[in-house]
């Protein structure tokens, strides 16, 4: 894995993003990241400066999309405690991380939501009331697909079988 | 002198919940199951016998430093057919109840805060949250 370190315009460090070998780099000029601050209403924008994108063949979303919702994810970790006003804890590092990394593998960009049972939702939809809803736990992952009502329990390092499940319900 | 609540939630009462800018999908344009997702179960306002202006006002009032966006409410009825436990629990706020994924299971299922995200109609939406 290489670790590429993207640089805010005063040169300060935004995001790392590590990135296989094998994949092909293009980097736009710019692109918008939506970062949240300490308050779970507010998102503000901040354009970034970077030299060259990343692009994998497999990947169906645009690195914005992608560099988006690991930064949102990034802004779980500073929810301070009760968020939520019902004495939900504060995020894991180790939680973050398994997300980000699991963001990462997947060849489609979900919708992102911090839940008050220290696990984030990633969301898909389609026409026809069609959902895939993924949640993370530090140490497993559930599924739910609907209409059919079907449901898994993955463990963390079954990322191939969660990529087939995001692939056949949005290809 | 306080009027007493009964213990008992009837099917039609509705419940309200304070939503959050980062639960809702501006994807799916609706709210995340990600709102009934939580560890001490979902925390929700009965109606009792107030009024829709009255219920919202104090939401309000105790959400104030988050600057509520969204109140969500669905009735008991909706509760329970999306086979999850109803129950008046009362705290500091005499109105205070939950929804567990059953009597003895607090931890609601994915599958059914999903039912429960669908079954919610808003209340009151503060215009930033659909801008």
């Amino acid at each position: 894995m290489i670790e590429y370190e993207i640089k805010n315009n005063d040169s300060t460090p935004a995001v790392c993003i590590p990135v296989q070998h094998s994949e092909i780099l293009h980097f736009p000029a710019k692109f918008l990241i939506a970062e949240s601050d300490f308050s779970p209403f507010a998102v503000k924008y901040v354009f970034w400066d970077i030299s060259s994108t990343i692009k994998s063949s497999n990947k169906k979303y645009i690195l914005s999309d992608l560099l988006n919702n690991i930064s949102k994810i990034r802004s779980f970790a500073k929810l301070p405690v009760n968020w939520n006003d019902n004495g939900a804890i504060q995020f894991t590092q180790a939680l973050i991380n398994t997300t980000v990394r699991i963001l990462q593998d997947l060849d489609y960009q979900p919708e992102i939501f911090p839940t008050g049972r220290d696990s984030i939702l990633f969301e898909y939809g389609k026409p026809g009331g069609h959902y895939l809803g993924i949640e993370i736990f530090e140490n497993r992952i559930e599924t739910f697909i609907a209409p059919q009502r079907k449901t898994a329990k993955l463990q963390i390092c079954e990322l191939d079988e969660l990529r087939n499940i995001v692939n056949d319900f949005n290809d | 002198m306080t009027s007493m609540i009964s213990p008992e939630i009837f099917d039609d009462e509705r419940l309200y919940r304070s939503i959050f800018l980062s639960w809702w999908n501006f994807e799916l344009e609706r709210i995340s199951a990600a709102a009934f997702l939580d560890d001490k179960g979902v925390s929700v306002d009965r109606a009792s016998d107030r009024s829709l202006v009255d219920i919202l006002a104090s939401l309000k009032t105790r959400f104030r430093k988050h600057k509520l966006k969204a109140v969500a409410s669905l009735t008991a009825r909706q509760c329970r057919d999306a086979d999850t436990y109803v129950f008046y629990s009362p705290s500091n706020n005499k109105y205070h109840s939950s929804i567990w994924n059953s009597e003895t299971e607090i931890l609601i299922s994915l599958p059914k805060a999903f039912d429960l995200s669908l079954a919610v109609k808003f209340d009151y939406i503060n215009e930033t949250m659909t801008n």
